[in-house]
């Protein structure tokens, strides 16, 4: 189904990072201008409306239209790559037939935005009275469990954050472009902030947003770039609360949604050469190496700490720049932009590849790219593959 | 995270004088306790069994 589908406009707001003269409702608005000028498209032409961060009626009514479809699926951070296959389901369908997917999220300077939970939810009385609030403490079970039996250890998570600053040296709108190279070991020496995490373990905190056009793929050659096409996509939920999770070295959900993206565009792991996946922190990616079929079960540490030496003796770490599995190319929710739900920003940088736009950092004579993300520390998951072709 | 001997998980604390990586390890057996939290709320916590 989704294969008939193709992204024709994709764009960030003007800058990310510390953004407080936008509320959560603007950053909205200059994402979606953003992404119309790119696929040079009106916003009275957008009869669909997919959102998480703001309610649809919310945006009907800032964005002044009526859309005919809407989809506000709120699962946490990979709600915008679930909303690939709900776009790409309601074209097919004739719901809508232009999407727009708008994320806007001021995570730093909090405008306009509300805390999640309750005291009587179930988190809130089962959950948070132990300390276990923060994303931090959340993704940190899995992690202990993952060293546990594996024998991961936290110098093989810290070339992750390594890896992944390379590539925003080499993006100018990534926070950290500026910030310097990283190694491992200065990973290791930055603060502690929930073991086994430290410092640079952690995603960023910003405000930022981005957003995305879809229609229907033959009409996908009328707009002004070259259309990406949606070829396989996956969803689904496993668990809210991280102590139900049924086995911490696995994420249910990620594999289940995987499988169906895969099923979808016929291809397997060994097809891509550029992934997508959400890094709230250094091991959330590693999980997804395993659970998509990259590398076993339990071997994640072992192969993202593998490096080689340039020619002009830097570093290449296997994901980083000039590594052999391109991964988080736009600089990652470790060091690009992270608002609180990153995945939208993911897409965006999978696009920008897939259409050669991206600079300094594009990835050569690529044609797949893979995107995957969590919600609520592996709860819940979602699975886009991309082709140019 | 604490498995009961019955099956159920359930999030809580372990409490000991000197948590660290060494001292609180995965898989250890525990035991209950009780924590007040106020004069209506008391908490389970877990011990390391004797």
């Amino acid at each position: 189904m989704s294969r008939h589908v193709a992204i024709v406009g994709a764009a960030e707001t003007d800058r990310l990072g510390k953004l407080p003269h936008l509320s959560r409702l603007g950053l909205h608005a200059e994402a979606a201008r953003n992404a119309l000028a790119d696929a040079g498209i009106a916003m009275t032409e957008v009869d669909g409306i997919f959102s998480s961060v703001a309610d649809p009626n919310e945006l009907s009514e800032y964005f002044g239209i009526v859309p005919r479809y809407i989809d506000g699926t709120n699962v946490g951070g990979c709600s915008s790559i679930i909303q690939v296959r709900h776009a790409a389901a309601a074209i097919a369908a004739g719901y809508c037939s232009v999407a727009l997917i708008v994320h806007g999220e001021s995570g730093r300077s909090w405008i306009d935005m509300e805390r999640p939970g309750t005291a009587a939810s179930p988190t809130g009385q089962f959950e948070a009275p132990y300390g276990a609030a923060g994303a931090a403490t959340l993704f940190a079970l899995p992690v202990l469990r993952h060293f546990h039996q594996f024998g991961t250890t936290k110098l093989q998570m810290a070339h992750v954050p390594a890896a992944t600053r390379e590539w925003a040296l080499l993006n100018p709108k990534s926070m950290m472009h500026s910030a310097g190279a990283i190694t491992p070991e200065d990973v290791l020496a930055s603060r502690i902030v929930c073991y086994p995490f430290n410092l640079l373990d952690c995603c960023l905190v910003g405000d930022g947003g981005g957003a995305l056009v879809l229609v229907a793929a033959d009409r996908a050659r009328d707009f002004a770039k070259p259309p990406v096409f949606v070829r396989g996509t996956g969803e689904a939920v496993a668990h809210r609360q991280v102590a139900m999770m049924r086995d911490f070295t696995t994420s249910d959900s990620t594999v289940l949604s995987a499988r169906q993206a895969f099923a979808e565009a016929g291809v397997t792991a060994a097809d891509f050469r550029h992934l997508m996946f959400y890094d709230a922190f250094s091991f959330t990616p590693m999980m997804f190496l395993e659970d998509l079929g990259f590398c076993a079960k339990g071997e994640s540490g072992p192969f993202v700490a593998q490096t080689a030496r340039g020619a002009d003796g830097r570093v290449i770490y296997h994901t980083g720049p000039g590594g052999p599995l391109p991964m988080n190319t736009n600089g990652g929710g470790l060091s690009h932009v992270h608002t609180g739900r990153y995945g939208m920003f993911a897409l965006i940088e999978a696009v920008t590849q897939l259409r050669g736009e991206a600079g300094a950092r594009q990835v050569r004579d690529l044609e797949l790219s893979l995107v995957h993300g969590p919600g609520r520390h592996f709860a819940a998951a979602g699975t886009v593959v991309l082709s140019n072709r | 995270v604490v498995e009961l001997e019955e099956g159920p998980r359930l999030m809580t604390n372990i409490e000991i004088d000197d948590p660290t990586p060494e001292t609180l390890r995965i898989d250890m057996p525990v035991e209950v306790a009780f924590r007040a939290v106020t004069e209506t709320v008391t908490l389970p916590v877990f011990r390391p069994a004797p």
